[in-house]
């Protein structure tokens, strides 16, 4: 798995600068654009929930910012795995040439695709750093914490890609399927409200969306100050390794065929 | 096989499974392994065809292999299963180096790229790091002559530029194997003209595997031939024998279509009543010529049906012998280029036929031909009837032109028909052997008598 990106990683480095940079391509402002655009959504969520809706994260908060910043730490992270899987349907299917034109390493189109994401993704972090210095004027160290936080995050991200995009080959129904399980994953994690608000319940389901521990634990370092759960953490990585090696394996068993049905 | 090989082909077959829709592919993937867990009988969800079946041959290194055979008889499918774009059914293909393929039009690109992305892809997918790339860069892009397009899409490139650009890639990656499946016929005259120079300078060191329904070019360019007919191995032989099989099959197959039937036969043991032409006459100007030196002697080997090596048609005449003449009609042995010559074909009708046709090709070595003609124009207003039985003799008269040193061979041939719509009755390859020699010419492959040459100075200072 890490060995098809060691290896690649001179395509890979290169399909995903092409990919960051070709998404804006001819567009006026450029690569601007994939920092207005997080920075417009944050300015909007701030006004629509701060100041028309006054919604408080918690109770005793006051000021208008909270609920936004608070917010975009969730919407950051949804934002990422939305991008990786409702494109995976096409990643294959999109790429027919280095299917059957050339001996390509298929699998590391995954790669390629969340390598694109984590770049926006990088973005939106350094928007949502900055949003804690306007709402707080100063942010924790422990901020540091977050990229190791979301690594198993983009793992379990890129098996989810390799499973979707080899199976979108077969079933062209796939895509439209992916923008429902998008919003799903949306509205089942506490991204828009906190996750104690949710019936006792329904909170042990809320776990089974991989959003759900990641966005808690980036609000814990970097906006509460409070300890990250290191044992919840590991058991993520475990769990994200097994589900992008059953991915990578699903893509590679499925990947005899490409040829014949693209 | 021998340590040599740098393809090595072995039973290979691909079958494809045919589906109604894509998801009864994923079905088959699903179900049956299901079934047969738990017991039950497993029945496939597609129909088979296979484009390939149990083929095997091997490249030794640098060699030059053409691949020849109908559309749909599984050429492109063998060339992507060597580059490994297909996965094999059974069998397998073992490749020793670097390969480089050229398949159908243009490599991988992604069109929405520029060239200069799609070079450097192109590049890293073949293993050349990012720093070499930038050293060939400029070079690559000199020989496809893209100029400033190289910075546009992909998708915005006509045929030939974009056939221009693969070939230019695939040729800066110091591949050992080098496969090249119909990519030369979109390109200009010139840039085709370019390719041949390169894969000639390529052959000396590379091995190449080479796809084309040029067949002159096959015979030109390669050593060998390996012949697919509907996704079986027909034929594994040199190049030159192997094209002529190949055609004298599909001229076969052109005439089922009408309705007649061809035959191919060995010529061994047939046509032995001819009473062979040997009578050795010299010309009587041969030791003056000989004095200056200067001119293409050729020495014509008679018509022998025992060396003749493969002959085939309808058999409703036989070509029964063919000698050279000179301008007076005395048979010669010797010739020089220049000179005017007659070249007579006698055959024998065996049933009445229509539009007698007589014909013949110069070939040189490779099988390339050279010139050729055939009397249907010239008898276009009064064609030549035939009753069983009755002996034709066909007198083509021409001027010898002037050729290179080496062996050359004549292809005989009578048909009846149109120029068009014909039915070769019967045709023989390499019925009369020329050798060429005391040659002065060195370059091209055809010489013209040159009428007059002359060196001036324009100006007195």
């Amino acid at each position: 798995m890490l060995g098809s990106l060691l290896q690649n990683r001179a395509v890979i480095a290169q399909l995903v600068q092409r990919e960051i940079v070709g998404r804006y391509r001819g567009s006026f402002l450029g690569l601007l654009w994939s920092f207005l655009n997080p920075l417009l959504m944050l300015t909007i969520y701030t006004f629509v929930f701060g100041v028309v809706f006054k919604s408080r994260w918690r109770p005793e908060a006051t000021d208008t910012m909270e609920y936004a910043v608070v917010m975009f730490a969730g919407v950051m992270l949804h934002g990422f795995i939305s991008e990786c899987i409702t494109r995976a349907p096409g990643l294959v299917v999109g790429n027919a040439n280095f299917v059957k034109k050339v001996v390509f390493p298929l699998d590391a189109l995954a790669w390629v695709s969340v390598g694109a994401a984590l770049f926006h993704l990088l973005i939106a972090m350094v928007i949502f750093v900055l949003a804690i210095v306007v709402w707080q004027g100063h942010v924790l160290p422990s901020v540091l914490l977050v990229p190791v936080i979301i690594l198993p995050f983009a793992v379990l991200t890129a098996g989810l890609v390799w499973f979707v995009s080899a199976l979108g080959v077969y079933l062209r129904d796939i895509g439209q399927l992916m923008g429902i399980v998008s919003s799903l994953l949306m509205f089942l994690a506490p991204v828009f409200y906190p996750l104690h608000a949710v019936p006792e319940a329904f909170t042990g389901y809320l776990y089974l969306n991989p959003i759900t521990f990641v966005v808690e634990q980036v609000r814990n370092a970097a906006l509460w100050g409070r300890p990250v759960d290191w044992v919840g953490w590991g058991i993520y990585c475990a769990v994200a390794y097994l589900v992008a090696w059953l991915g990578l394996m699903g893509f590679q068993r499925m990947r005899g065929g490409f040829a014949d049905v693209l | 096989m021998s340590s040599d090989a740098v393809i090595e082909v072995q039973g290979l077959g691909k079958r494809y499974e045919i589906y109604a829709q894509p998801r009864d592919r994923l079905r088959q993937m699903v179900v049956p392994p299901l079934r047969r867990a738990l017991g039950l009988a497993a029945h496939g969800y597609f129909k088979e065809f296979w484009a390939l079946r149990d083929v095997s041959f091997s490249v030794r290194r640098g060699e030059t292999v053409a691949i020849v055979g109908q559309n749909g008889s599984g050429k492109s499918t063998l060339l992507q299963l060597v580059c490994g774009t297909l996965s094999p059914t059974t069998g397998g293909v073992r490749i020793a180096g670097r390969i480089a393929a050229l398949l159908e039009l243009g490599a991988g690109f992604n069109t929405e790229f520029s060239g200069r992305e799609n070079v450097f892809l192109s590049g890293l997918l073949y293993g050349i790091s990012r720093e070499e790339l930038a050293r060939r860069y400029d070079s690559i892009v000199a020989f496809a002559e893209i100029g400033e397009f190289i910075d546009q899409p992909v998708k915005t490139y006509s045929s030939g530029m974009y056939v221009r650009l693969a070939f230019s890639i695939a040729a800066h990656v110091d591949a050992d194997v080098l496969v090249v499946d119909e990519a030369l016929s979109v390109g200009d005259v010139r840039f085709t003209q370019k390719c041949m120079r390169f894969l000639r300078e390529f052959q000396k060191t590379g091995t190449l595997l080479f796809v084309s329904h040029d067949t002159s070019a096959v015979v030109g360019l390669c050593s060998r031939a390996v012949w697919l007919d509907h996704g079986s191995l027909r034929m594994d032989g040199s190049a030159k024998e192997t094209v002529e099989a190949y055609l004298a099959a599909q001229h076969a197959l052109d005439r089922e279509a009408e309705g007649d039937s061809v035959v191919m036969k060995s010529l061994s043991g047939t046509a032995s009543s001819l009473p062979a032409v040997s009578r050795d006459v010299q010309d009587a100007r041969w030791p003056t010529l000989r004095e200056h030196g200067r001119l293409a002697q050729f020495a014509f080997f008679e018509f022998d049906p025992e060396r003749a090596t493969t002959e085939f048609g309808a058999g409703g005449a036989e070509i029964t012998g063919a000698r050279f003449l000179n301008e007076e009609g005395a048979p010669v042995t010797i010739s020089y280029g220049g000179e005017v010559v007659q070249l007579s074909i006698s055959a024998t009708a065996h049933q009445a036929l229509d539009n007698v046709i007589f014909g013949f090709y110069f070939k040189d070595r490779m099988g390339q031909r050279l010139f050729g003609d055939n009397s249907f124009m010239t008898y276009l207003d009064k064609p030549v009837m035939t009753a069983a039985g009755d002996r034709l003799t066909a007198l083509f008269r021409f001027r010898m032109p002037t050729l290179p040193v080496g062996l050359y061979s004549i292809d005989l041939a009578i048909a009846s028909g149109s120029q068009d719509n014909h039915t070769q009755q019967h045709w023989v390859h390499d019925a009369l052997e020329v050798r060429g020699s005391d040659s002065s010419m060195k370059h091209g492959l055809v010489g013209l008598p040159m009428l007059d040459i002359a060196v001036r100075k324009n100006s007195d200072d």
